[in-house]
């Protein structure tokens, strides 16, 4: 930094600059090198293809190809909020986003720090594992246990409610456990995983710490209000801004398998729509226009959020 | 150091070649079979003493949609490719996957890249998609009586006019069955147990319905079982629910008094809609009904839970069937008997078939080789030709059938040298029968087929269903107007309908939504334009 900054005051200024520039580049020339593959990578899969945004511009025709097809304005955006279900499309989506966000990130964190005082090495690690299992379940089976669970008619819990006399309840159908049984899904099948780097974290605090304050004299909770929480705070944030960048995506997988018609009120999110609009009636136009508001938004929001994330003392993501 | 310092671009080198590798061996899946029919064409240049021996050898891709579990094997097991390699005088290479949203989305990609398929199937909207977006080739100057002789003998030239989209002639229906096999299905042994009659109509359906559901048909002491059984997939109303018909209502698509009727949307859906919720209350269908997927309900017909199912396929009960609900249901209850039955046969169960989808040409194929059209138009042909019909779903003669004047015979010995050289080299006949929808009927090329491992109950199903009298269809393929959305406007008729069936006292709130769904989605300018695509085809007028 110094030496930098000597640098700069030196009597030749416009040339080294220059020259730093090429020196640097000679001098890692190799790391440079290595890095062109993943530079390559981003550019072809993630940064050209993003040209074909435009097409949320235009009335895409296959005939016509992206660049010959008509523009059109701002019209495809026109579509989708004259479109007369797109505030409940929006309430919906939003909502599922900020339940997963308080619902899933907490018992995250809560199932973290129970192993995390678990003294009995074998016995964390088969919670462990055993709590990451469903993780790798995919959604149409966890759909398949949740109707074992809860039909209507051959649901083990109906089963019990009606030899005790109550009568069944259509749960999978109902607006009012719709959300709910997603979020509880979702707990279940996702809490054991996203533990995963929370644990990590706590792994990474200096054990002298929690010496010294046994030291202080200070007991279980204290140790953990004053030292694991602090030690994992960054990385909660982190996450917790991903997450929010992420606000418009309420899920579509498990959506879309555990959606269905009764429940379209409080489940159908902005992502099924475009699905049924955009793949199965072949509007591509507006499928991109929706993505490409639901990318603003998260992009607004992940900008806000890091922000206020660094004003309130923390560090943000960059 | 000169060491390390060679060691890094050599890693380098070797992460990049690994990158590339994954590409390509990934574009080879993509692919298809590329490398397959490549293999079958070799074979096939040494002998160039085809029909067409003279023309030169032409390579075609195609892209059609097959059944899920089709794959076209390696080498020359493969005797309908090389057939026509060898009678055409063409490298094929077919590009196949089951239809659904995968393979629109792969067809669209195909379309957009420029890398075109000479010739390809798709679903009925996207088909209008792609004509309307101009990715199509016109089709009269291929597909005329004089060029296809043998097509013509299945699809008839009105139905290949009225199949058009806009007025453009750029997709012609590929085959499609003529006869309806939906009907109603019965536990025959229930009946007998409870000493009822087959009911004839629909008050004697619904009142075989109470008795399955009140008074344990299956004598097991407990009341768990259920009339009737059907799919709702969560979303929708079933069909299979015979209030439909009771009420007027048939088919996806009807004309009614000289009216274009959108079944789903009509007013009179209010006494279907009171019809159902009756009888849910009463407990006579499957509560679960909603929310079953896919075969599930033939599931819990099978484990003995309702009566009454409906089955839309030749061999839905047949004994010959290994996979039947018949056989499905013997091997849990030895006295199992689904018959058929239709509370509607004498009226009408449904309406007659119209085309399904479509093939198409490439639009840049056939502008810069015509050639390569011709040749394709000639293939087709034959395949809908007897020889092609029987190559593709019968095999070959003297070993999967045998032939004597029009009758075709297949017996146990023909079908195990079938299951040997055909569906144990991947069912690789079904990539072919993309040209022939569902079950292919051999009647309109004057042929029988006897199927020894037919029973008579078998015989006695077909001949009952085949009973069933039929409406008239609306006569020809229409299309949405553009910029209408017909999945929105959908999706709310269905959750209205849901919303009446499980959340309202009564069904009286109909009327004010169909208002809805004609005005704020959009409905009437739908009916509108079917209306008017009718009336030019001149089924209305």
């Amino acid at each position: 930094m110094k030496q930098n900054a000597v640098l700069r005051r030196s009597p030749a200024g416009a040339k080294p600059l220059r020259h730093r520039f090429a020196g640097a580049l000679s001098r890692y020339r190799w790391f440079y090198l290595m890095m062109i593959p993943g530079l390559l990578y981003y550019v072809v899969y993630h940064y050209i293809p993003m040209a074909g945004m435009i097409i949320a511009f235009k009335d895409y025709s296959l005939g016509k190809g992206i660049i010959g097809s008509d523009w059109v304005g701002l019209d495809n955006f026109r579509i989708i909020f004259n479109s007369p279900d797109f505030y409940e499309l929006l309430r919906n989506t939003l909502l599922i986003s900020l339940y997963r966000i308080l619902f899933n990130m907490l018992p995250d964190v809560l199932l973290a720090l129970m192993l995390n005082e678990v003294r009995i090495l074998w016995f964390k690690r088969l919670i462990q594992t055993v709590t990451y299992g469903p993780y790798f379940l995919s959604w149409v089976i966890v759909y398949g246990l949740a109707v074992a669970f809860l039909a209507q008619d051959s649901g083990i819990v109906n089963y019990y409610i009606r030899e005790l006399g109550g009568s069944p309840v259509n749960y999978l159908a109902s607006n009012d456990y719709f959300r709910p049984i997603i979020l509880l899904t979702d707990m279940w099948k996702n809490t054991g995983f996203g533990a995963i780097i929370y644990l990590a974290a706590l792994a990474t605090i200096n054990t002298e710490l929690y010496e010294a304050a046994v030291v202080d004299g200070a007991g279980r909770w204290r140790q953990l209000w004053h030292i694991t929480l602090p030690g994992i705070r960054d990385v909660f944030v982190l996450l917790l801004i991903l997450k929010i960048g992420h606000i418009m995506d309420a899920g579509f997988e498990q959506i879309y398998i555990f959606l269905n018609a009764r429940v379209y009120e409080v489940g159908d999110i902005i992502d099924t729509w475009v699905f049924r609009r955009g793949l199965e009636e072949l509007e591509f136009s507006i499928a991109i226009a929706t993505n490409l508001f639901k990318s603003v938004i998260g992009f607004i929001l992940i900008i806000g959020a890091n922000k206020v994330a660094k004003k309130l003392g923390g560090s943000g993501i960059w | 150091m000169k060491a390390s310092k060679l060691c890094i671009p050599l890693a380098m080198i070797l992460a990049f070649a690994l990158i590339l590798g994954a590409c390509t061996s990934e574009n080879k899946n993509n692919g298809g079979n590329t490398s397959t029919s490549e293999n079958a064409g070799s074979t096939g240049t040494g002998k160039t003493d085809g029909e067409d021996s003279g023309e030169e050898r032409l390579k075609l891709n195609w892209f059609v949609s097959s059944s899920g579990d089709a794959v076209l094997p390696e080498g020359d097991a493969d005797f309908i490719g090389q057939a026509i390699e060898e009678k055409f005088n063409v490298d094929l290479n077919i590009q196949y996957m089951p239809g659904g949203g995968d393979f629109d989305s792969k067809i669209s990609l195909l379309l957009a890249s420029g890398d075109t398929p000479d010739l390809f199937t798709a679903a009925g909207v996207a088909s209008q998609k792609f004509i309307l977006d101009g990715v199509t080739a016109d089709m009269s100057p291929f597909v005329t009586p004089e060029k296809m002789p043998n097509y013509f003998k299945w699809i008839s030239k009105t139905e290949l006019e009225r199949y058009a989209v806009e007025g453009k002639f750029e997709r012609a229906p590929l085959i499609f069955p003529r006869e309806v096999y939906r009907s109603y299905y019965i536990r025959q042994d229930w009946l007998d147990t409870l000493k009822l009659q087959m009911p004839t109509n629909y008050e004697e359906m619904i009142k075989v319905m109470d008795a399955f559901t009140f008074d344990d048909p299956d004598q097991n002491g407990k009341n768990d079982t259920y009339g009737l059984t059907t799919v709702g997939n969560g979303t929708s109303l079933s069909f299979d629910f015979p209030q439909w018909i009771e009420n007027g209502l048939i088919g996806a698509l009807m004309v009614r008094d000289n009216k274009y009727v959108d079944v789903q949307s009509d007013l009179a859906v209010e006494q279907v809609l009171q019809g159902i919720k009756d009888m849910m209350k009463k407990g006579t269908v499957d509560p679960d009904w909603f929310l079953l997927k896919g075969t599930e309900h033939v599931d819990k017909a099978v484990g003995g839970k309702a009566g009454i199912i409906i089955g839309g396929s030749k061999t839905f009960a047949f004994d010959s069937e290994p996979t039947s609900i018949q056989n499905k249901t013997l091997a849990l209850n030895p006295k199992a008997n689904w018959m058929p039955f239709h509370p509607f046969a004498q009226t009408g169960t449904w309406t007659e078939n119209l085309p399904d989808q479509p093939f198409m040409f490439s639009r840049e194929t056939a502008e810069k080789n015509p050639e390569k059209i011709d040749r394709i138009v000639q293939i087709l042909d034959w395949m809908a030709s007897e020889e092609g019909f029987l190559l593709i779903n019968y095999g070959i003669e003297g070993k999967h059938y045998t032939r004597s004047g029009n009758t075709i015979t297949v017996t146990q010995s023909n079908q195990d040298a079938y299951r040997k050289d055909v569906v144990e080299q991947g069912n690789f006949q079904e990539v072919y029968r993309f040209f022939y929808l569902h079950n292919p009927e051999y009647e309109p090329l004057g042929l029988e087929v006897v199927d020894e491992r037919m029973s008579d109950r078998d015989r006695q199903i077909t001949q009952t269903i085949q009973s069933y009298k039929l409406y008239p269809s609306i006569g020809t393929n229409v299309a949405p107007p553009v910029g209408f959305n017909l999945a929105d406007f959908r999706k709310k008729m269905r959750e209205y309908q849901v919303q009446v069936l499980f959340d309202e006292p009564d069904a009286s709130n109909w009327p004010k939504y169909v208002e809805e769904l004609l005005t704020k989605y959009g409905g009437q300018q739908m009916i509108d334009t079917y209306t008017e695509q009718i009336k030019a085809a001149g089924v209305i007028k």
